[in-house]
């Protein structure tokens, strides 16, 4: 029997009552609290085409920010290998995901990623390509940008602070800072626009991650501490 | 070479890569000295390539991105697969 294809954009009714389910388990579990640099900026966003990238601390983070931004609907850009792994693979396909094959040359990723932004969707990467494990936070990979350049949708950096602690350990935090406009001028390369944009948003989510970290206190994510220099 | 091919992967690489016209040859190499393209701007290429015949080149070898000679090529020979 001819296995089914996934279809990312077609999200199924299942699909849509598993992604509530996984909601409310990262609102038990983890108790999220999301915060503002500019809190007019949480209705701009509504139907506004963005990306929203972010420090990729642990596998949950696309659970995590899928479920606290849900209002925007966003999708989520997730590795090929967890994609299309058996079991894992499965439930992430029931959700708003789609795959990007880091390992060659892929651009399916792209085309799927400017569909969604034309019809002024919103999506979730972690432009440092996977989980920090050298104690801190990665350079952002230009690409992650390049949808942005060439559809003029803005980049939205957050932050994701905290170890995951279930249920009475800390909570989860999100702060989501300003958008980065795009707008490409015409005499330069998307590719060349991308990698400002990205570095823009690496330096801002550094920024956002180190108010956070002054705010609530060191963790055991990165040994490097992003906390601006006490003066 | 089919030059219509050629000249419709020509128009997509000024427009969607804003390479100017003038600099671009059918054997330009386009990773190398000529234009300077990289990693990044290959998404393009494929994406642009898909879009106007419907070919995929995701995971296609490195050699068939040099110039719009070799894109021609790979398009003339996966096009109706």
């Amino acid at each position: 029997m001819e296995k089914k294809q996934k279809d990312p954009l077609n999200q199924s009714l299942w699909g849509k009552f598993y992604q509530m389910v996984i909601t409310w388990i990262v609102y038990f579990l983890f108790r999220p609290k999301v915060e503002w640099v500019d809190k007019s900026v949480k209705k701009q966003l509504k139907g506004k085409p963005a990306v929203f990238v972010f420090n990729h601390t642990h596998h949950f983070d696309g659970a995590f920010t899928g479920a606290v931004l849900g209002r925007y609907k966003p999708y989520v850009l997730v590795n090929k290998n967890w994609y299309e792994k058996k079991g894992v693979g499965t439930m992430i396909g029931w959700c708003r995901c789609f795959p990007i094959d880091l390992g060659g040359a892929d651009a399916s990723w792209y085309s799927t990623a400017e569909e969604i932004i034309h019809c002024n969707g919103s999506l979730i990467i972690f432009p440092e390509g996977g989980i920090a494990r050298e104690g801190k936070i990665e350079k952002f990979k230009p690409g992650a940008a390049l949808v942005c350049a060439s559809t003029g949708a803005c980049v939205v950096p957050m932050a994701i602070y905290g170890g995951y602690h279930s249920v009475f350990g800390r909570r989860q935090r999100l702060l989501v800072g300003k958008p980065i406009e795009s707008n490409c001028p015409d005499n330069m390369r998307h590719s060349q626009y991308a990698k400002q944009l990205m570095k823009q948003a690496e330096d801002e989510t550094k920024r956002l991650y180190g108010i956070l970290e002054q705010k609530y206190g060191k963790t055991d994510t990165y040994t490097e501490s992003y906390a601006p220099a006490e003066q | 070479m089919n030059t219509e091919i050629a000249e419709k992967i020509k128009n997509m690489l000024v427009e969607n890569l804003r390479i100017p016209a003038d600099e671009l040859e059918y054997t330009s190499e386009l990773f190398g000295d000529d234009i300077g393209l990289d990693s990044i701007d290959s998404i393009e290429i494929i994406a642009g390539i898909d879009n106007l015949f419907g070919v995929q080149m995701t995971g296609a070898a490195r050699e068939n991105f040099q110039t719009i000679e070799t894109l021609t090529k790979f398009v003339e020979e996966h096009m109706g697969e």
